[in-house]
């Protein structure tokens, strides 16, 4: 990799050449993990999209199937986000950049080489699509929400009809009950 | 004549005191003891109830074994943790042959409380064995150097409600096989690059039993939330059982009750969802 900007000079004096090693070893890390994230966010999406389409068709078998899948992924991504925090906090140490920058667009910013370009535009794709489930999971809740009042308002409504069946007697039996 | 007419008109208030009745109640002829759909609905009331009382059953032993999936998968990661942590600690080049020492017993105390929790049981069924409840899945043999599996792979679903299944087993060969290897390999230690070796392999387990943890977790999230709407249900049957009532509300509001769930459940995993979207933002 060839860095083009004046940082090269800085960060990675001549005779550190495990120093430049290492920061090459965490960015081919990082960009591993940003091809996994972004695989994980478009099997998200897909079944983000099941999970409105079965919400519409009130397809309540398919929803806890989905339901289920959808929880491994999220599992998947949690970690794999948990991964790319650890190492970029470690590339940031490796290239002493303050403690507080533990951003990757930050760290990334440093550069503008076309591997770091190229990170960029993943995490930019990433975060696109991530944008678009973030919208559908709005809309996947009010839909959700919406059966969710609807289901209480039907019940509410059986409810008083059974209330009315117990409590309803024929006109004038009442009288009559009090009277004997 | 008159007599006649009175009987009419008398006949008449009673059709329509009749008419008033089921245009409140929506049903018919509720007291008439020959009303065949009352009496079939009467049945089906009763079937109801049953089926429910069933799931219900199903779902408590199903809660108690899940909890103990649980509370087992915890005791194992703390002690894993332990392994890990013994095995970062000694990767220096001070092994000298008392702390190899130390290290292989407390390795192998690891082991036997591993393998007496991957024995595990709930009302008696071993709970890592598959579908061979009754037989112990785990032992070691006598020089340590190896164990037997004597389980099996098969899955073990049990219903909640019409169309709903939860899976309650995990894998025993597939969670232990690894981490028992490794400890077994801690046992019988002898050089550090063996020590070194056992750290991705105890942190590969680690992340395997997280992983399995959260299923389980799910799962029994899945059976607490049947319980109390099956609980809720039977209520409302008791109810309508002692009143003798429209069966067609009853089935209705199970249905409704059912779709609660799937609806409650949706909106969990998706307050899950955008809170793991909202950390992306800030890495």
């Amino acid at each position: 990799m060839i860095f083009k900007n004046i940082y090269q000079h800085i960060l990675f004096p001549p005779g550190s050449n495990q120093l430049m090693s290492d920061f090459q070893d965490h960015l081919s890390t990082i960009e591993d993990i940003l091809v996994r994230e972004f695989r994980i966010c478009q099997m998200l999406y897909s079944i983000t999209k099941d999970e409105q389409r079965s919400l519409s068709k009130d397809d309540i078998n398919k929803l806890a199937s989905i339901t289920e899948q959808k929880e491994s992924i999220l599992d998947k991504m949690n970690q794999l986000e948990e991964n790319l925090r650890l190492t970029i906090s470690e590339l940031a140490q490796i290239i002493d950049l303050p403690k507080r920058t533990t951003s990757l667009a930050e760290i990334l910013s440093a550069f503008d080489d076309e591997y770091t370009e190229r990170l960029k535009r993943l995490r930019e794709g990433i975060m696109a699509l991530l944008g678009v489930i973030r919208n559908l999971t709005y809309g996947n809740q009010a839909l959700a929400t919406n059966g969710i009042k609807q289901i209480d308002a039907v019940q509410a409504f059986l409810l008083d009809i059974f209330h009315l069946l117990i409590n309803y007697d024929q006109p004038g039996k009442a009288e009559n009950h009090l009277s004997a | 004549m008159s007599n006649n007419l009175l009987e009419n008109i008398q006949d008449q208030i009673e059709r329509l005191e009749k008419l008033q009745t089921q245009a409140i109640s929506k049903k018919r002829g509720k007291k008439d003891s020959v009303d065949t759909t009352n009496a079939r609905s009467y049945t089906n009331l009763l079937s109801s109830f049953e089926a429910n009382q069933e799931y219900l059953d199903i779902a408590y032993s199903t809660d108690e074994w899940l909890r103990t999936n649980n509370r087992t998968l915890y005791e194992i990661i703390e002690l894993v943790n332990r392994a890990l942590a013994l095995a970062k600690s000694d990767t220096s080049n001070k092994l000298d042959p008392t702390s190899l020492y130390e290290i292989k017993s407390e390795y192998k105390s690891i082991l036997n409380q591993i393998i007496n929790l991957a024995n595990s049981r709930s009302n008696s069924n071993y709970i890592f064995a598959g579908t061979k409840v009754n037989t112990k899945p785990f032992a070691l043999n006598e020089s340590l150097i190896s164990f037997t599996y004597h389980g099996d792979d098969n899955e073990i679903s049990r219903p909640l409600g019409p169309g709903e299944q939860v899976i309650i087993n995990i894998n025993g060969r597939k969670t232990f096989t690894t981490l028992l290897t490794s400890l077994i390999k801690g046992t019988n230690l002898s050089n550090i690059s063996d020590l070194r070796t056992l750290i991705e392999a105890f942190r590969h387990s680690l992340d395997t039993l997280n992983k399995i943890l959260t299923i389980n977790k799910f799962r029994h999230k899945q059976v607490l939330t049947s319980i109390k709407q099956g609980e809720q249900t039977n209520l409302l049957l008791q109810a309508l059982n002692s009143q003798d009532d429209d069966i067609n509300i009853l089935e209705g509001i199970t249905n409704l009750q059912q779709k609660e769930i799937a609806y409650k459940t949706v909106l969990e995993v998706c307050s899950r969802t955008l809170a793991i979207i909202n950390l992306f933002d800030l890495t």
